[in-house]
């Protein structure tokens, strides 16, 4: 059975750490700065008032639930892949593409709940099943029963129907993106990529990009934290399974027992 | 009914409050949600047998 790489020098780990406290104060200035550029230093849109400030919470989280989603994607293609041939990468992909799925999960609910929210302000009305709409919901319900899957499945083939169904649930984000395009929607009309007569106000340009970088950075921190945490429980949940086999073995059976092999890693 | 300025202000304002609570709140509950499991992890990790294998 391959084992995770136990960690033994402390050196890289501290500055690990260090690294981390860094990315995440600097997040968290990105975040503070963003919030004050989209509700106080930035021009009111012309034509909606406050209203029209969704263009700096809604559409950067919006663009981010398309991004997260990729993530998990190339995370479950390079687990499948490697499944046979590297067992320790493929934990380590299946980490990063269970991590990738709830941000994605976090930023779509995000999305859906700011873009009801403005609708019922904009529209009178909190939900419609417009195109876009839909599919956003579709998004998110795609990778709820993601989690749900690698919740529920016992099969000790979970990390392999999951990642199967990673690659179906990205089949939705094109889809999801050209349908203001294919489509009549109720949802305004793409502000970049969008034609002509599309593209952003000059003016409004620095607080949507901050807004963007800032919960782009946020999302990636969280991606990464959330990656840890799922490697850790992966290390604990090896631990625990190795105790429990052990526990099974007589006492004259040793790490260096001819019937168990060659010796393993944790014992040298 | 005609609609004043100021009702079109305070909706907007209040739209506004709304929508950030709740990007703060699921955000910041998430975060939260991640160093919890980290901790009671720690916890078990410590806890439980340390196989020899």
């Amino acid at each position: 059975m391959p084992t995770l790489p136990a960690h033994s020098d402390s050196a890289p780990r501290n500055f690990g750490r260090v690294l981390w406290l860094a990315a995440f104060v600097v997040t968290l200035c990105l975040v503070a700065f963003a919030l004050r550029a989209a509700l106080f230093t930035s021009p009111t849109p012309a034509d909606m008032g406050h209203l029209g400030r969704a263009i700096y919470y809604h559409v950067p989280t919006a663009m981010l639930s398309f991004l997260f989603p990729y993530i998990n994607l190339a995370a479950a293609i390079t687990f499948l892949v490697l499944r046979t041939r590297n067992p320790l990468s493929a934990l380590a992909a299946d980490a990063l593409a269970v991590a990738a799925a709830e941000v994605t999960i976090v930023y779509a609910f995000l999305t859906l709940v700011t873009g009801s929210i403005w609708g019922r302000a904009a529209w009178g009305i909190w939900w419609t099943w417009d195109a876009r709409l839909t599919l956003e919901l579709l998004l998110f319900l795609l990778y709820v029963s993601y989690l749900i899957t690698r919740r529920l499945s016992n099969t000790g083939q979970t990390s392999t129907i999951s990642a199967v169904l990673a690659i179906f649930a990205a089949i939705d984000i094109p889809i999801n993106y050209m349908s203001i395009r294919w489509f009549r929607t109720q949802h305004p009309q793409p502000v970049f990529a969008g034609g002509p007569g599309s593209g952003l106000d000059p003016t409004l340009r620095p607080a949507f990009y901050s807004n963007l970088v800032a919960w782009l950075s946020w999302g990636l921190v969280v991606l990464a934290l959330r990656y840890a945490l799922e490697r850790r429980r992966q290390a604990v949940q090896q631990d625990l399974t190795l105790a429990a086999l052990e526990a099974t073995l007589t006492p004259n059976d040793t790490p260096n027992d001819p019937r168990l092999g060659q010796e393993s890693p944790r014992a040298r | 009914m005609h609609v004043s300025d100021f009702d079109l202000h305070s909706l907007a304002i209040r739209h506004l409050v709304a929508v950030y609570a709740v990007i703060l709140l699921v955000q910041g509950g998430y975060f939260v949600w991640i160093a919890r499991n980290w901790l009671l992890l720690t916890r078990t990790a410590k806890k439980s047998p340390k196989p020899v294998l």
